[in-house]
Formats: structure tokens, C-alpha cells, sequence
């Protein structure tokens, strides 16, 4: 697998795991405000 | 579209309307409509200030760019991305010990007075309405593209939408709707990144398929042309007015330093995946206009089901930066203008109240705007060329150094405005004859009076300065 490739895959995963995170930071602050 | 697509479009805007009307009940005061009492944690902070920034210009600018131009000009606007992590880690956890600031005038007034809260206030509220008629046009665009109605339909819908949650819930609204299109943006844009390069057969046939120069990080740009738009990205947009807000919306500094500079950092993966979109559109489909890049790829390429979702998250993208500035128009226009200059002892229920109509009024003007008088946003938008050569590096002097020098600030703004306006828009080609843009000789101009001014006469005492800070 070439960097330019990798770096497509892994800018994808990290963007879809900072949702995840986010999402259930969110959904805790929310439901404490 | 397809049935299915259409009802993911419509659960997005019932989700956005529910959460304003909830976000209603949390609005109890000023405090609440601007800065959500405070109580922005940095997760939540980070995902409000990405989803306001990335914008239409973020991601169907980017694409239309990179489908011309490839790489370059990404590399080029990441001086934004770098600004933002360079604010979230020395101004905005500064911005924290302005106890009850709500804009960028509170903060100016502290340090250099009435007067320049008073400039500070009329030109944030002219570039704020300037932006939001901007992406109201953008929202009509994104639902002519992919649904073929009427733009001015489209605009009206959109904005609709963003004006009711906006209005009932402010900030608690505005960035509840952005952390929900923020995770939007964040999870469909690279899917369709993903499924739009496996369609043409992997990052190797996008590569093979494409000149060596859309891969390069000048392209064909000259040092000085690159350099000039470097310096446009790291200052044109830099602390504006709703982003500087949601610095102040944080608990501390901690959450602050932590938030924005995070978001900085998303910026860089945002700007290449939306970049990337457009060169996998320059070779599925070579004849289209840069600027239908996005949008041709969402509507063409992704599978039924995806394609309103992505939609939406389109539409996440270009709403959220517009229920940000109308927010910011509100705030500032009650915060900067209506309070200190009018009404001194406006209690906090009517300051609502007065927030709330204004919101409804601005949201209202931006669209008459958008839908008849294109010419008035374009005049707007001329602000934006203003920001960092008059209110920007004062206002960055000031939280950095605690400088106090109403003279100088003045001044500096004043110089910063009439060499730009003078470079841009008068009657001599003057970045032709100096190899300087209108930006670069503004901020020379507002740094090199200001710097001057302050010699001058920073033993003078403040004029009508007032106290923010704990």
C-alpha cells in the first residue's frame, strides 16, 4: 500500500472515530445539562 | 431523488427543529442565548467550531479547487487550520479571564474603550450578515444541485429551518444542531470519498489517472502567489466573530486551549478529504464545472439511502455556518450597540427578547438579500477583506500583551481600512506596482500605526475603557 493511499484510509478512520467520540461526549453532556 | 433519500433529508431537518424547541427551555437568559451559560465542554466546543468553519467554502470550494487545481490549493488554505491551532493554544485560553464577555467588542472595549467596541460592533455585524447571506445562498445552491428545485426554494426552506431553531434556542440550539452536523460531515464526506475512490479503481488508478502536478504541494502556483494566499488563510478568518464566541462559551481556559485547538487540527483532515472528492470527480467526470464537483459525486456515484444522507450533510455543512453568524449578528448587534449605546440598563429580559427579534429580523434580511439583491451580500462581503487588516492583530495585541491604548487601536483600524480599501477597490493598480495583495499592504499599514500610535501615546489614559477581567 503506497503513504497517499494510506493516508486516505487513516484520515478516513481517524475522521469516523472522532464522530464516535464526540457523539457520546455529547450525548453525556447533554444529558447532564 | 429517491423516496428513501428524501425521507433521510426530512428526519435531518425534524431533528434539527426538535432540538430547537428543546433547547428553548434551557434559554432562560442573555448568558444562555450567547454563550450557553458558559457550560461548553471541549469535545462539544471542538465540534461546534469545525462544523462553523467548514463550511461551503471547506468543502465544495475546496473540491472545485482541487478539481481544477489539484492539491495546491489545499496545501495553501491549510494556513487556516494552522491559525486555529495557533489561537486555540495562545488566545483563546486567555479569552477566559474576560469574566462576561460575549464578543469580540466586549473584549476590545476592555482594553482600548467605547470607541473601539463601537468600530469593533458595526463592522462584525456587517460581515457576520455579509457571510450569512453568502451561505444562504449556498444552502439554495447545495438543493438545486442534488434536488433540481428552484435555488430561491431551496433558500427559503433552509434557511427556514435555520431560523427557527435558531431564534427559540439560540446558542444552546445553534451548537446542539452543530455538534449533530458536525458528526454528519465527519462520517458521510469520507465515505464518499472512500466509495468514490473505489469506483475508479483504488488511490493507485486515481494517481496513474491524473497529471504529477495536482499532487504536488505548489502545483503551479509561483513562490509569491502561494506565499500570498498562505498569508490570506492564516489571517483572513481568523478569531472572526463567531468563532472568538465559542472560545468565550467554554467553562475555562482548559476546555477552551483544548477545543479550539483540536479543532484546528480536524481542519487538516477536512480540507484533504474534501480536496481529495474533487480530484476523484476530475476523473469520473471531466467535463463538469469545478464548482458541481461535490455535488455531482453525491448525486452519481453513491448508492440510494446514502445519497440523502450525504445530502444532509452537505446541507449540515453550509447551515451551520450560517445559524453561527446569524447568532453572532444577533448577539453583537444587542452586545456592541444596543447595550452600551442605547439602552445602558436594559434588563436581561428584555436584552433576550431584543436578541431573539433581531435574530428573526437579520435571518429575514440575509434572505431578501439572497433572493433578490445578490449585489448587497456581495457588497457585504466586501468586509471580509477588512477583518484581519483593522480589527484582527489589535484585538490579538490586546489579549496577548494587555495592551491598553484607545488611540492606537483607533487608528490602527482606521489605517488598516483605508489601505485596503485603497489597494482593493481604488483606482491604481497598486498590487501590480508593489507585488503586495490588499490584504498583506492593510496589515502592514494597521501594525505599523498601531505600533507607532502606542509609543506615542500609551502613558494616555483609557477613554471609556471598561473591566471584564477577573
Amino acid at each position: 500500500m503506497t503513504a497517499y493511499a494510506l493516508a486516505l484510509y487513516a484520515v478516513s478512520a481517524i475522521s469516523v472515530i472522532t464522530a464516535v467520540g464526540v457523539g457520546i461526549a455529547s450525548w453525556r453532556f447533554y444529558r447532564d445539562n | 431523488m429517491n423516496s428513501i433519500d428524501l425521507l433521510g433529508l426530512l428526519v435531518y431537518f425534524a431533528i434539527l427543529i426538535v432540538i430547537g424547541y428543546r433547547s428553548a427551555k434551557k434559554v432562560s437568559g442573555s448568558a444562555d442565548f450567547a454563550v450557553a451559560g458558559n457550560k461548553i465542554i471541549w469535545p462539544v466546543l471542538f465540534a461546534t467550531l469545525a462544523a462553523s468553519f467548514l463550511g461551503g467554502g471547506a468543502s465544495m470550494g475546496r473540491a472545485g479547487k482541487s478539481f481544477d487545481e489539484g492539491y495546491a490549493f489545499m496545501f495553501a488554505a491549510s494556513a487556516f487550520p494552522i491559525a486555529t491551532v495557533l489561537a486555540g493554544l495562545y488566545i483563546a485560553p486567555r479569552l477566559k479571564r474576560y469574566t462576561n464577555a460575549q464578543t469580540v467588542g466586549d473584549i476590545m472595549a476592555h482594553h482600548f474603550g467605547s470607541s473601539a467596541r463601537l468600530f469593533t460592533g458595526i463592522f462584525s455585524l456587517v460581515f457576520c450578515i455579509g457571510i450569512l447571506g453568502a451561505q444562504a445562498l449556498a444552502v439554495g445552491t447545495v438543493f438545486h444541485a442534488i434536488l433540481g428545485i428552484e435555488v430561491s426554494t431551496g433558500i427559503l426552506i433552509g434557511m427556514a429551518v435555520v431560523l427557527l431553531y435558531s431564534t427559540v434556542g439560540g446558542m444552546w440550539a445553534v451548537i446542539q444542531t452543530d455538534v449533530v452536523q458536525f458528526l454528519m460531515l465527519a462520517v458521510f464526506l469520507p465515505l464518499t470519498m472512500l466509495i468514490g475512490i473505489h469506483d475508479l479503481g483504488g488511490p493507485a488508478a486515481l494517481v496513474e489517472r491524473l497529471p504529477e502536478a495536482h499532487f504536488s504541494i505548489m502545483g503551479d502556483y509561483s513562490v509569491g502567489m502561494f506565499v500570498s494566499l498562505f498569508i490570506a488563510f492564516l489571517l483572513g478568518e481568523t478569531l472572526v466573530p463567531p468563532y472568538t464566541q465559542r472560545a468565550l462559551s467554554a467553562p475555562d481556559s482548559r476546555h477552551a486551549r483544548i477545543g479550539y485547538t483540536v479543532a484546528g487540527g480536524f481542519g487538516f483532515l477536512f480540507y484533504f478529504v474534501s480536496a481529495t472528492i474533487g480530484l476523484i470527480a476530475l476523473v469520473l467526470y471531466p467535463n463538469i464545472t469545478p464548482d458541481q464537483a461535490m455535488p455531482t459525486l453525491i448525486r452519481d456515484a453513491l448508492p440510494i439511502g446514502i445519497t440523502g444522507l450525504v445530502l444532509a450533510s452537505l446541507l449540515a455543512v453550509v447551515m451551520s455556518t450560517a445559524d453561527s453568524y446569524l447568532n453572532s449578528a444577533a448577539v453583537i448587534f444587542v452586545g456592541d450597540i444596543y447595550k452600551p449605546f442605547i439602552e445602558p440598563d436594559v434588563s436581561d429580559k428584555k436584552r433576550l427578547w431584543i436578541e431573539r427579534v433581531v435574530n428573526l429580523l437579520i435571518g429575514i434580511g440575509a434572505v431578501i438579500f439572497a433572493l433578490y439583491a445578490t449585489s448587497i451580500v456581495d457588497a457585504l462581503l466586501m468586509s471580509y477583506a477588512l477583518w484581519a487588516p483593522t480589527i484582527l492583530l489589535p484585538f490579538v495585541f490586546a489579549v496577548l500583551f494587555d495592551l491598553r491604548c484607545s488611540r492606537s487601536a483607533i487608528a490602527a483600524m482606521l489605517a488598516g481600512a483605508l489601505v485596503t480599501i485603497v489597494w482593493k477597490w481604488g483606482p491604481f493598480d497598486l498590487q501590480a506596482a508593489t507585488g503586495l495583495t490588499a490584504l498583506i499592504a492593510g496589515v502592514i499599514a494597521n501594525i505599523a500605526v498601531f505600533t507607532l500610535v502606542y509609543r506615542l501615546f500609551r502613558a494616555a489614559p483609557d477613554i471609556g475603557a471598561t473591566s471584564h477581567v477577573q
